[in-house]
């Protein structure tokens, strides 16, 4: 059989070995000297990447059609993040690294923490990892209220149970019905980083996209997880970067927002007095003194659009259609409508006035007041429109 | 004869290719190593390597060191009187490096493959070939560090290995690369870093963290931070294989003097540790690779003997590094390595090396907003970063208004969406057929070679219009005639001779150890001087170098061995 193209590039028949492919490509490779032909190089590089290629799609769907026939055990549930192993015990010979001890850590929620819960009892429905762990078991409530997961019966059969534990409580955090006080959920990202294995660059990369994972899915409430792991993984400073997760990059954007609302909702900022107007809660009207806070509203918004598109939703949406209406009234459809039904009635109306006033006896008193209203009105009109429109 | 050299930014080696395997070449001392330093001397004549070295803290605006941090800017420094820019000192370097290997060899050494950071960008490694250039040598490539590091690593048993890890912090920069070796073939899957990092920064978190506790040497002056620099990288080295060093330093006639624990230094420098990690964890990601599938991790880089950088490695991959390796050798003997393989020496018949281009290269483009309007100034990349090179990509752009007379393409390196924030390698204009907005196609297709030289080929097809550019930097590189007129006038520089070098470098230590002592042992150094010197003016060959063994002696003596 005679191969063609990229076969034919390798010397090599259709194959999907990798180790052949290999084989010759570096065969081909001692041939040619790359200095001199790059082109030849270059070529002989693509027909090694698309034979590549073509024998990882075999062994995909191979595996794919061996999968169907097997009885493959069910996938881990959502969010499980599979215990690593890592190698901490090391030789004796070895300076500085000790395995972690292992420690006892209290889950129960210290006692302001729960208070601040809202003192109502919330079931918590057991995971169904938490089936794996045999040492753990998990309380459902307590007298306080508020979530609770304690150990019964002395301490963590070891740092795996310990470990995913953790995760598991932040995982229950972020999905029961009752939204738990900030604090807590922030506590609970917080003792998932503050574990030592965070230095083990397999595991810290895991955690790492468990934890980008769980922040998509359960934004707005992961807001204090976002606080605690933007700074800690350095996703700030690869924003806007090629190649950046596009969950890391919409956790960073939103993290900005959040950062800039806090920045003005500081008394002082430059900015406070329209964001106060702009988070009212309260269904009324324009204050009074529009006017004078108008010039800051209009760049706040402007700023928030242009920037930090998600702080927008840090806002009063009633309060920034308002606003929106008033710096932008042609953009909304309903009140352009509104003003060229009244424009029109008089551009209707005001043409044939003219026209019978030109046939008419003028001599009349009343007639002459008539044309005196038409005219003011009109003029009203035209002046109203163009201040609107401005 | 062809020569490979580690331009570092502490230390330079250079290495040959001999009888089938890499070896360096001493310097005029007997070390392996010279330092990258460059300084004045009293009568007038350049000092390079350790004499140069011992001389920054008694003479901070005479000497010049890790000025390879400078390499690409168009920063000077002064030595005295004289501005030199980084590439006259870093062929300064080169040059006594070349000097010493000639000396060895006795024969010419007419080229050179020089080693450059992984992370170094165009304009870097543009400079330092400049910088060969200007020492009277032809740099027939530049190599990557990890991947000279890894070719050392790799020739040494020539089987198929799984793919290792090049963990490389030098004194100014920091590079990974994940290495595979098959049938002979030392493939580079990808390489990132952080050309910002180094054992410099290390030692200046040092100073940073016994600054406030020396009382009066506090104050900020330029003599006084050299001083504190050098007293740092003394007491980082001891701090190497000890749980707590003596930070000392001497400092208008008193000693001042403060212990330094290893856990507190290690504290200290836990934002620059935190910053191995990010270059770590890309290079895994580009290369698609999974930690548990590496083989070894290779420690390259003087900066990787410290126990707090190893400690972290180990807890970063839950495994210890290889130790097989010299971490301040293995560059230059990679270097070497690659002359055998460029003079196609028969004991390298069947190795072959391919390197990756460890960064983006493309140009700006306008993209539409999704409003009616453009957003300009948007990254279009062409050669995604960790392509094997030689590569040669094309991308196809189109006219965005109506009769547009001409295209204009920036050229951009680096890997951020916004042009903005990488780094501009020049530009390119071309006039364009006037017709309706996106009826202009224009190919743009990019060529990288070996080096790392960037090609440009602007195209619209269907018709002849072509304009082709090798890229250079966009503010002002000197041409060739002044590139040359520039070796000629470092050439005509007074240089300190070679012979000399070692009375050189004793009477420079000397003078530092009489600086940072006091009381009679400062008095005794004095003594020793005069001694010396008294001998050199002699020039008796036999006695001045017997005289320098026993200065040298008395020296180790009191302030330990020297080091590179």
């Amino acid at each position: 059989m005679t191969a063609f193209g990229v076969w034919k590039r390798l010397d090599l028949d259709r194959t999907d070995d990798v180790a052949a492919i290999r084989r010759a490509y570096a065969r081909q490779l001692k041939q040619t000297d790359v200095e001199a032909d790059p082109e030849a190089f270059i070529a002989l590089r693509e027909a090694l990447e698309r034979a590549l290629a073509y024998a990882a799609d075999r062994a995909s769907r191979a595996t794919a059609e061996s999968g169907l026939r097997d009885d493959t055990p069910a996938p881990p549930p959502a969010g499980e993040l599979t215990a690593p192993e890592v190698l901490l015990e090391a030789g004796p010979d070895v300076v500085g690294i000790e395995a972690p001890a292992p420690q006892r850590v209290d889950f129960r929620i210290a006692p302001e923490a729960a208070a601040a819960g809202g003192g109502k009892a919330e079931a918590v429905a057991v995971p169904a990892g938490a089936a794996l762990l045999a040492a753990p078991d998990l309380a459902e409530a307590d007298s306080q209220g508020g979530l609770v997961l304690a150990f019964e019966g002395g301490a963590p059969a070891d740092e795996h149970a310990l470990r995913d534990l953790r995760f598991q409580r932040l995982r229950l955090l972020l999905s029961v019905e009752e939204p738990p006080p900030a604090a807590e959920i922030r506590q609970a990202a917080a003792a998932i980083l503050a574990d030592p294995q965070m230095t083990n660059l397999k595991y810290s990369a895991e955690v790492e996209a468990w934890l980008a994972d769980a922040i998509c899915a359960s934004s707005p409430r992961s807001d204090p997880v976002i606080a605690e792991t933007v700074p800690y993984f350095g996703w700030d400073s690869d924003f806007g970067k090629l190649g950046q997760p596009d969950q890391v990059t919409a956790i960073v954007a939103r993290w900005r927002g959040l950062m800039f609302l806090e920045r003005v909702s500081q008394p002082g900022h430059e900015f406070h007095g329209a964001w106060k107007e702009l988070t009212r809660l309260d269904e009324g009207e324009f204050i009074w003194n529009r006017w004078l806070i108008e010039g800051k509203v209009r760049s706040l918004l402007s700023v928030i659009r242009e920037k930090f598109p998600a702080a927008e939703g840090g806002l009063e949406p009633y309060r920034v259609g308002l606003w929106d209406r008033y710096f932008n009234p042609n953009a909304y459809p309903g009140d352009l409508h509104e003003g060229l039904g009244w424009g029109s009635i008089f551009l209707i109306i005001f043409p044939p006035a003219a026209v019978a006033i030109a046939y008419s006896n003028h001599n009349s008193a009343r007639f002459r007041t008539g044309l005196v209203i038409w005219t003011v009105l009109w003029t009203i009109w035209l002046v109203l429109s163009w201040i609107s429109g401005a | 004869m062809i020569v490979g050299i580690d331009l570092g930014t502490t230390n330079s080696a250079i290495g040959i290719w001999k009888d089938g395997e890499a070896r360096l070449v001493p310097n005029s001392l007997g070390d392996l190593l010279t330092p990258s330093a460059v300084g004045l001397g009293d009568d007038g004549a350049l000092l390079v390597g350790m004499a140069a070295r011992d001389r920054q803290s008694t003479h901070p605006t005479l000497t010049a060191t890790a000025f390879k941090r400078l390499m690409g800017t168009q920063q000077k420094v002064r030595l005295g009187r004289t501005e030199y820019s980084p590439e006259d000192l870093s062929a300064l370097v080169l040059r006594s490096l070349k000097a010493d290997a000639e000396a060895s060899l006795g024969e010419p050494v007419e080229s050179a493959i020089v080693t450059v950071p992984a992370y170094f960008n165009d304009r870097q490694r543009k400079a330092t070939r400049r910088g060969g250039e200007l020492a009277g040598l032809r740099v027939d490539r530049l190599i990557n560090e990890p991947t000279a590091a890894a070719l050392a690593h790799g020739i040494h048993d020539r089987g198929d290995r799984p793919p290792f890890l090049v963990f490389d912090l030098g004194g100014g920069t920091f590079d990974v690369s994940i290495v595979e070796i098959f049938e002979g073939i030392i493939e580079v899957r990808a390489s990132a870093g952080d050309n910002r990092l180094g054992g410099e920064d290390f030692n200046d978190a040092l100073v940073e963290l016994v600054r406030p506790r020396l009382g009066a040497a506090s104050l900020i002056d330029s003599r006084l931070r050299e001083l504190l620099r050098a007293a740092a990288e003394r007491t980082r080295r001891a701090l190497t294989d000890r749980e707590s060093a003596a930070f000392e330093v001497v400092w208008e006639g008193e000693a001042y003097s403060t212990e330094v624990g290893a856990a507190e230094f290690e504290a200290a420098s836990a934002p620059l540790l935190a910053r191995l990690r990010d270059p770590v964890l890309r290079s895994l990601r580009d290369s698609d690779m999974r930690i548990e599938e590496l083989g070894e991790i290779v420690l390259v880089g003087g900066a990787t003997r410290m126990p707090a950088v190893r400690r972290t490695v180990t807890r970063m991959f839950g495994r210890f590094p290889a130790g097989s390796i010299n971490p301040d050798h293995a560059v230059a003997l990679g270097a070497a390595v690659q002359a055998g393989l460029k003079a196609r020496d028969a004991a390298l018949e069947e190795i072959r090396l391919t390197d990756v281009c460890p960064f983006t290269l493309g140009v700006d483009c306008l993209e539409y907003d999704g409003r009616g309007g453009f957003r300009a100034g948007v990254f279009s990349p062409i050669i995604e970063r960790n392509t094997v090179i030689p590569a040669s990509r094309v991308r196809r752009y189109s006219t965005v208004s109506d009769f547009q007379p001409m295209v204009e393409f920036g050229i951009y390196q680096g890997e951020s969406r916004q042009v903005a924030a990488n780094v501009k390698l020049g530009s390119l204009r071309m006039d364009v057929p006037r017709q309706p907005a996106g009826h202009v196609a224009v190919d743009c297709r990019f060529s990288y070679d070996v080096s790392g030289i960037l090609e440009i080929d602007v195209t619209v097809p269907g018709t002849d219009i072509a304009k082709q550019i090798m890229i250079c930097d966009d503010d002002a590189a000197p041409s060739a005639e002044e590139v040359e007129a520039r070796r000629k006038v470092l050439a005509s520089l007074k240089v300190h001779p070679r012979e000399q070098a070692a009375n050189a470098a004793a009477l420079s230590r000397a003078e530092r150890c009489y600086e940072s002592f006091i009381g009679d042992r400062r008095e005794y150094i004095g003594r020793l001087v005069a001694g010396f010197e008294a001998v050199l003016e002699g020039q008796d060959p036999k006695s001045i170098e017997q005289s320098r063994r026993q200065l040298e002696m008395e020296l180790n003596q009191l302030e330990g061995e020297r080091f590179l």
